[in-house]
């Protein structure tokens, strides 16, 4: 199918193009509030033209295969309102060998059998449990072809798992989550279930205190909601170009703790963001950006890098109706060297949060949050009481991560193509309506 | 294409099969800063096909129309096979023939691209033009046609035909570490029209980036606060519309009894309504992807509950009525239950006497907001503190929450200024974003309101 577009590119006279071709495949099995509601197979292919004419970019996009001509018109007409662009298509490199395709598949019945059982276990724990449970097998291929003479592919398989229960409590509404991803078999799903039991033991008891500065324990989920995208924004090379990001020019500086490390990691087997090249054809790498707490790099893409006068780093990421943009392949923040357990017990006063309401509202860049506790829990003389409510937390990245404030825990979570610890962190301002 | 969905159909086996088939045109431009980000062009086609079994649903999607038949084949084999474990039925109705032609002045689609990309510019050289304060700004207009089929097994055939335009700015101010962003967008049905003449919108936005960054942060507290007409909107939208959503109690007894009709939720003035209906608007349709007529709902009616919103699947399951509000993003999602057009109603008060307060907040447009059912979050994008029924000065960082029916029952008094707002974004639920939605209200005052700051 890419070929007859090609055909036309060059009948057109183009020297610069490129085309990503992408097909995805999904089969989602999903219950709602406890029962399978439906079955469902979702296929899409497609296809992103971009063209350098005069110095200029152009992109277009189609699923209409049988017509490759209005397409190339599309893009080229476009192509003369296109911004100048400082970089060219890459060539062939070598690639990485990563193992995200697994495609045995994942039977219907038996993700039918699993989200049933997963249901019953969990309603024992909680009658009043509603969930929301998906299952999810995936495949996709991914394909770049450009006039600098690089045709690649790869293909990919994803397996997801979620977990959303709703239980109306006396203590007022609790929604609890947990998510599971590979590129290859869930290799114990029902890892889901002790975890979703810490959340739900404390939930049928108010507890209350005084607003103040306290210890703030962000579970991984809370810490994906509150600080995931003042992380990833701040890294992105588009931010650099933009000149918003507050880390910029700060390379070799210590932006963080010590005990901060985060790597962009894309070539990891089998985990959910892993892939040899990126959107844009570029090898992916594993590489830390954050170590020990010292800014290492961003992440670029063809377009930032070349503003940036840095290199692409095989983060370009896309889908084959839009043009590339910056993006993590995996986010990885290291584990540090406390059990979760051990954070409870050293914490006199403190709260626990596993979920949060208005992540990324404040100024997201700066590092600033403000956030409702969706479900949080009072930890008193190394103990958890009871549920807190009517609370706010806020305070500003930067400064709460910093040498002597903060603990992560050994203990990571996958959340898609994030892996995240526990952030144990002090000072942190809390205030409640109680 | 009709008679082609419909042979697809023929061989369905089973209670319930419909077949949507959507063409879509979406022209983009996107300034970012001086640049022009983005600029295009794309086409997109493709249905999906629903089928529904002894209280389940199986569903498929495909690019190609010949390829109707096989995914019908392939929801029906689905609908069984997760029909074991499924209860309910769909509500019953009559089956609907129409044709929803297009009912605009001004069609984007007769603009060039040389008019719309120099519109996008002008707009953001008045952005840039704050000087070098201005960290970045961030322009974008979008037109979107789509031609839409829907066919039943039951007989109804519908063809409709959309089209949104809308523009979107907003620029960001940075001094030092003091990051502000300030936008706004228009967005409706209702043809180029709508994107033309906001000049003097962007010059108040890069005045509200400047002013935030010399504005003081809020005290935090428990403040009396009038939300503007944007802000209300978005409020009742996210904190209250969506529990009006039946997909989310028609499985859970205690949130049934929550919302149960005739609760009271607010002063008898306090009447909140739902009307996809209403042609023009960013969420009109004429018809919903159950083919369903979109009609005017109230939601609340003098301060009591007075209606859910449903498909025709949670309409049998609650025993009520569709109410047209059976909406997918695109052909390649399922249906689920969505607001369409949602706003208080006016009432009389004036902006004069609803800030005639000794100490307070005037909260105005939002950055964003989120809801976990009863308890909600919004930032608003600026706010002005008042002293004496006066506005004083402007504040900034000003983070509002608290638990949504306590907060409906501290509505104290309603405006008389009703503004519907579309815009380019749209409402989030279950992966399936930005669906075209409309928000509005009147000024609003409400008590006793939960404010995050330093």
């Amino acid at each position: 199918m890419v070929d007859r577009f090609i055909d036309v590119l060059k009948k057109k006279g183009v020297n610069q193009y490129e085309l990503y071709y992408s097909e995805s495949y999904i089969e989602p099995v999903k219950f709602d509030q406890n029962v399978l509601q439906s079955l469902e197979v979702k296929s899409e292919k497609g296809l992103g033209i971009r063209v350098i004419q005069d110095g200029k970019i152009g992109f277009t996009a189609t699923n209409d295969f049988d017509n490759p001509e209005p397409a190339v018109e599309r893009a080229l007409a476009v192509s003369k309102f296109g911004k100048p662009v400082g970089f060219e298509f890459p060539s062939q490199s070598v690639y990485p060998e990563v193992n995200v395709y697994e495609p045995t598949g994942w039977p219907t019945k038996s993700r039918i059998e699993l989200g049933q059982e997963l249901i019953d276990t969990l309603v024992t724990l909680c009658k009043e449990l509603r969930l929301n449970v998906e299952l999810n097998y995936e495949e996709s291929t991914v394909r770049v072809v450009n006039s600098s003479g690089l045709d690649l592919s790869y293909q990919k398989t994803g397996y997801t798992l979620e977990v959303e229960g709703l239980a109306i409590l006396e203590t007022g509404i609790t929604w609890i989550f947990d998510w599971l991803a590979s590129a290859n078999p869930i290799a114990d799903p029902r890892a889901v279930i002790p975890r979703l039991r810490r959340q739900l033991e404390h939930a049928n008891k108010l507890a209350h205190f005084k607003s103040g500065k306290l210890v703030v324990i962000f579970a991984p989920p809370a810490f994906f909601m509150t600080f995931v995208r003042t992380l990833s924004a701040g890294l992105s090379g588009k931010s650099v170009v933009r000149k918003i990001t507050p880390l910029l020019g700060k390379e070799g500086e210590k932006v963080l703790g010590e005990s901060f490390t985060l790597w962009d990691d894309g070539t990891t087997d089998w985990m959910y963001g892993s892939r040899p090249f990126d959107d844009e054809g570029i090898p992916t790498t594993k590489r830390k950006l954050i170590d020990h707490g010292v800014l290492q790099g961003f992440v670029f893409d063809l377009d930032t890098a070349a503003k940036a006068g840095k290199l692409p780093t095989g983060n370009a990421v896309r889908d084959y109706t839009g043009t590339p943009t910056p993006g993590f392949n995996n986010m990885v923040i290291e584990a540090g060297n406390t059990s979760i357990d051990d954070m409870i017990k050293d914490t006199k006063r403190g709260i626990l949060i596993y979920g949060v309401i208005g992540g990324g509202q404040s100024n997201v860049l700066a590092g600033d949050f403000s956030v409702n506790v969706g479900l949080g829990f009072l930890i008193d003389n190394g103990e958890i009481v009871g549920r807190v409510k009517d609370t706010m937390v806020a305070g500003n990245f930067y400064e709460l991560f910093r040498d002597g404030r903060f603990m992560l825990s050994k203990e990571q979570q996958v959340i898609a193509n994030y892996k995240l610890p526990y952030a144990y962190v002090e000072d942190v301002t809390v205030a409640t309506k109680s | 294409m009709i008679e082609l969905l419909r042979r697809a159909l023929e061989i369905a086996d089973t209670e319930y099969v419909d077949i949507r088939f959507e063409e879509i045109t979406r022209t983009e431009i996107v300034y970012t800063g001086k640049e022009l980000d983005e600029i295009g062009v794309k086409v997109r086609r493709g249905g999906s096909v629903r089928a529904f079994h002894r209280g389940a649903f199986g569903f498929a999607t495909f690019t190609l129309p010949e390829e109707a038949t096989d995914a019908v084949k392939h929801a029906v084999r689905l609908a069984k096979l997760a029909s074991k474990q499924g209860d309910g039925r769909l509500f019953p109705m009559k089956p609907i023939t129409a044709k929803v032609p297009l009912n605009i002045k001004n069609d984007p689609r007769n603009v060039t691209l040389d008019e719309k990309e120099a519109l996008t510019r002008k707009y953001n050289e008045i952005l840039l033009s704050g000087g070098e304060k201005i960290q970045s700004t961030r322009t974008i207009y979008r037109d979107e046609y789509i031609h839409h089929y829907f066919l039943s097994s039951e007989g109804s055939s519908i063809e409709e035909e959309r089209l949104h335009t809308g523009i979107s700015m907003s620029a960001t101010a940075r001094d030092g570490t003091n990051v502000q962003t300030a936008w706004v967008t228009f967005g409706d049905q209702r043809g180029y029209d709508t994107v033309t003449g906001h000049e003097p919108d962007a010059e108040q936005v890069v005045k509200d980036a400047l002013d935030l960054l010399k504005a003081e942060k809020v005290d935090a507290g428990v403040y009396t606060v009038i939300l503007d007409p944007r802000l209300a909107g978005v409020f009742i939208h996210e904190a209250f519309g969506h529990l009006s959503e039946a997909d989310h109690i028609y499985r859970n007894d205690k949130l049934r009894n929550i919302m149960k009709i005739g609760a009271q939720f607010g002063i008898d003035q306090l009447s909140v309504v739902d009307d996809g209906s209403l042609i023009g608007e960013r969420g009109y349709y004429a018809y919903d992807d159950d083919g369903v007529p979109s009609r005017k709902t109230y939601l609340i009616k003098d301060g009591k509950l007075h209606s859910h919103l449903h498909s025709r699947y949670t309409a049998y399951l609650m025993d009520e009525e569709p109410t047209g509000n059976s909406r997918a993003l695109n052909y390649t999602f399922m249906p689920i239950v969505r607001m369409s057009v949602t706003y208080i109603e006016p009432r009389d008060a004036s902006f004069d006497e609803l800030i005639d307060i000794p100490h307070g907040l005037y909260v105005v447009g939002a950055l964003g907001g989120q809801t976990e059912l009863e308890m909600f979050t919004f930032s608003s994008m600026k706010a002005y503190v008042i002293e004496k029924g006066k506005l004083k000065k402007m504040v900034r960082d000003v983070i509002l929450s608290g638990n949504v029916f306590e907060t409906l029952k501290n509505i104290d008094k309603i405006g008389n200024d009703l503004q519907i707002y579309g815009g380019l974004g749209g409402c989030g639920k279950a992966g399936q974003y930005p669906l075209p939605v409309s928000d509005g209200a009147p000024h609003i005052r409400i008590k006793n309101v939960v404010i995050g700051g330093k």
